[in-house]
């Protein structure tokens, strides 16, 4: 998982921080941290997780509770530039060769 | 259609582009603008909220009363495009910040341009294009913009909102955007392709920065030709491999540097950072440019019209003086001016046109510009075009003595003495040249002249010795005792010890204080610090990266300058490549020294001065005007001032 996107949702990596091992243990529960704001998480689908401490965030973070709606958004407006700008590329190319068959 | 009805629709269009990205936003939802006061609360919560002209209306006032500023946010989402991003106050200073995507800028200020070309009626003889190549010109061009932004990452990244520079995939939109701009200039310059050089003038007006970017539309549409002409026309080999050649060994000299540098007003023309990939990119840019340029001066040379680029020259001189005067008044119109004309940098807050300082003497405005230098020299050429007829056909114009009151009021204004004296003399000297009178009359007047510059510089000057010390003296008081350059520690070593450097220096620091360039030039050479590679062959073109920040130097009240072409042009080429210019400028003044006219050389001596003591090389419009007018001067072989209305007609028999 990209360290970048989970500072940008989690907040900055804490000097000693280990990933939690939820893997090897299934009872493994989180501990609150108090001096934590809670963060509002979301995945994909838009359904909403809150987490208290930045090791619980980085951990749903790297399962893929990583949606930004800021940056998809933003990242949609691209494509759609990109769309408009590449169908203003091939309208104009499409125009030049029929006027010019026109002419001919 | 006619013509002018075209041009109707095309200034209409003009008016509703610049009108229509202000109105973007929802107008279904609840929110409404209230007053600015001192709570800003309301602006702090709707961010992106409300447009521009929501805005506007209900705060009139914002748009003429000098404590309100429109700044541009480029870090803005498209969906905030023209709506007010931001409200601080600052003392008594309210900053307004519109959202102004780099991207959607980018593609509404081409649309302005493009519209703009399409003014101009397209040229009779059409300017035959070979498809292929136009197609590989257009790609390359496009890809290098993209290769532009790739090596300044540091400087996009704080500019294009959340477009991800590490991905692929924001440079294939980047190409997308650059190929149809491109495409779309460059069709509608080549339907305009021989009547392109005589609109120069029109480059001061519409500068063409992108706003956000370290990026100039002419310098996309000369790097376009430059392909062209790369691609299509016979380059000698020799001139190739020269650049290939230097281009590898700046990029090898600057592995393992990086050093940041803010364009500020030479923003588009100008590296933002010293690393190898900029080196490599600004130096294939420069080249290419130049290219261009000489691409388009050589095929449409004999389409230059002196009465049109006067008319040309004119108009832009009086839109000038307007829009500055009128952006320096509103701040509405100076954030218009800024955002669609391209200006590298915002334009004068100074009202008062005619302010003196505590002395009683005149202070610079610089208005629409963003150097009063550059203003200055700018309408001393336009003073050039129209004086210059009147002089040569003893014929007084009333309508140029009353256009030339344009071009004087800018002169005044910007406070250019240099160009105002350079100016009075060539004029003189010419009338003495034309008019039959005694020799012995002129040789009284020449020396006349001489003896009131010499008073004018004043005769205690020759005399005083901070005058050939001052730059050796200002050098060594603005540098630091942990961190000199290694010109610096040249000239400690040499200065007063070694006669030749000693009287040597001592000249050049006598012309700098006349020209008041101590100071400046002082702290140059503080900062300098060459090695031998970049002392002998420069560190690469449009590169000030290295210069600003390898060296500590004392703080100073601002980002200075050089104000010299020619101390820029030894730290882009050295002393070797400096030194084969002015033998080549010399040889080739040599060469043509009979068949030169007294206006070709004057304005060749002008362009010199001008460079030593001004940093017009690095702004697009003054280098593609000077490099311009030499090539006119050298391959061309009519007059560049003429009056053709005023102008003689001889009788056939």
């Amino acid at each position: 998982m990209d360290t970048k996107i989970v500072e940008q949702l989690c907040g900055k990596y804490p000097s000693d921080f280990k990933k939690a091992d939820v893997l090897s243990d299934p009872n493994y529960v989180f501990v609150n941290d108090p001096s934590y704001p809670a963060t509002t998480l979301l995945d994909y689908d838009k359904n909403i997780v809150t987490v208290n401490s930045f090791l619980e965030c980085e951990h749903y973070v790297s399962g893929g509770w990583n949606y930004l709606p800021t940056i998809s958004l933003e990242s949609e407006y691209h494509l759609i530039l990109f769309g408009v700008v590449t169908s203003l590329i091939f309208a104009q190319s499409i125009y030049k060769i029929f006027r010019k068959s026109k002419l001919t | 259609m006619t013509k002018a009805k075209q041009n109707l629709i095309g200034i209409v269009c003009l008016f509703v582009l610049i009108l229509i990205p202000w109105f973007f936003s929802n107008y279904s939802d609840s929110i409404t603008p209230e007053l600015v006061t001192s709570d800003l609360s309301f602006y702090e919560i709707n961010t992106c909220k409300l447009s521009l002209s929501e805005f506007l209306i209900k705060n009139k006032n914002t748009i003429y009363q000098d404590h309100y500023n429109f700044t541009l946010n480029h870090y803005s989402s498209m969906s905030c495009f023209g709506k007010i991003a931001g409200l601080t106050q600052v003392g008594q200073e309210f900053y307004i910040a519109i959202g102004t995507n780099a991207l959607v800028s980018m593609l509404i200020q081409s649309l302005f341009f493009i519209i703009c070309i399409r003014l101009i009626k397209p040229s009779k003889e059409e300017f035959y294009i070979s498809n292929t190549h136009h197609q590989f010109s257009l790609l390359t061009s496009s890809l290098f913009f993209c290769l532009l932004i790739f090596s300044e990452v540091r400087y996009y990244e704080k500019n294009f909102y959340l477009l991800d520079l590490s991905s692929f995939n924001s440079y294939v939109l980047l190409f997308a955007i650059s190929y149809l701009i491109n495409k779309n200039i460059i069709d509608a310059l080549n339907a305009r392709f021989q009547k392109l050089i005589n609109y120069i003038p029109y480059m001061f007006l519409i500068v063409g920065s992108f706003s956000g970017l370290n990026a100039n539309i002419y310098m996309l549409i000369f790097f376009y030709y430059g392909c062209y002409s790369l691609f299509k026309e016979k380059i000698n080999p020799r001139y190739l491999y020269s650049a290939s050649f230097l281009i590898l060994f700046w990029s090898i000299n600057a592995i393992g540097d990086d050093f940041g540098f803010k364009p500020d007003k030479l923003r588009g023309f100008t590296s933002s950072y010293f690393s190898y990939r900029t080196v490599a990119v600004w130096s294939i840019l420069f080249f290419g440019v130049s290219l261009g340029l000489y691409f388009i001066f050589k095929k449409t040379a004999k389409h230059f019209d002196s009465e049109l680029i006067k008319k040309n020259f004119i108009f832009s001189t009086i839109l000038t003086l307007a829009l500055g005067y009128l952006g320096s008044t509103n701040p509405f119109i100076k954030f218009i001016n800024y955002f669609f004309f391209g200006q590298e940098k915002m334009g004068t807050t100074e009202a008062n046109l005619f302010k003196f300082d505590q002395w009683y003497e005149k202070m610079a405005w610089r208005g629409y510009f963003s150097s009063a230098e550059t203003a200055g020299e700018f309408y001393g050429i336009a003073i050039m075009f129209l004086i210059f007829p009147i002089l040569k056909y003893k014929k007084l114009n009333p309508l140029s003595l009353f256009l030339v009151c344009f071009p004087l009021l800018g002169l005044y204004l910007s406070n250019n003495r240099t160009v105002s004296i350079l100016l009075v003399a060539g004029f003189v000297f010419y009338l003495l040249k034309t008019i039959d009178i005694n020799a012995k009359f002129k040789a009284v007047f020449v020396l006349l002249v001489i003896i009131s510059t010499v008073l004018f510089i004043g005769i205690d000057k020759f005399t005083y010795i901070y005058s050939y010390q001052s730059i050796y003296i200002q050098a060594n008081s603005y540098s630091v005792e942990y961190d000199t350059s290694t010109y610096l520690n040249l000239i400690n070593s040499k200065y007063g010890i070694e006669k030749v450097f000693t009287l040597l220096f001592s000249i050049f620091t006598f012309l700098g204080y006349v020209l008041n360039r101590s100071e400046l030039w002082g702290l140059f050479f503080a900062r300098y610090n060459p090695n031998y590679f970049e002392y002998i062959f420069g560190g690469g073109p449009l590169n000030f990266g290295q210069l600003y920040s390898e060296v500590d130097v004392k703080e100073t009240e601002s980002l200075l300058f050089p104000h010299s072409s020619l101390l820029s042009l030894i730290v882009f080429f050295g002393l070797f490549g400096v030194g084969i210019l002015i033998y080549k400028l010399t040889s080739k003044l040599i060469k043509m020294r009979k068949r030169l006219i007294f206006e070709h050389t004057f304005i060749v001596f002008y362009i010199i001065l001008n460079l030593v003591k001004s940093d017009s090389i690095n702004y697009i419009h003054s280098f593609t005007l000077y490099y311009f007018l030499l090539f006119l001067v050298f391959n061309f072989n009519k007059p560049i001032f003429e009056d053709y209305k005023n102008k003689p007609t001889t009788q056939v028999n």
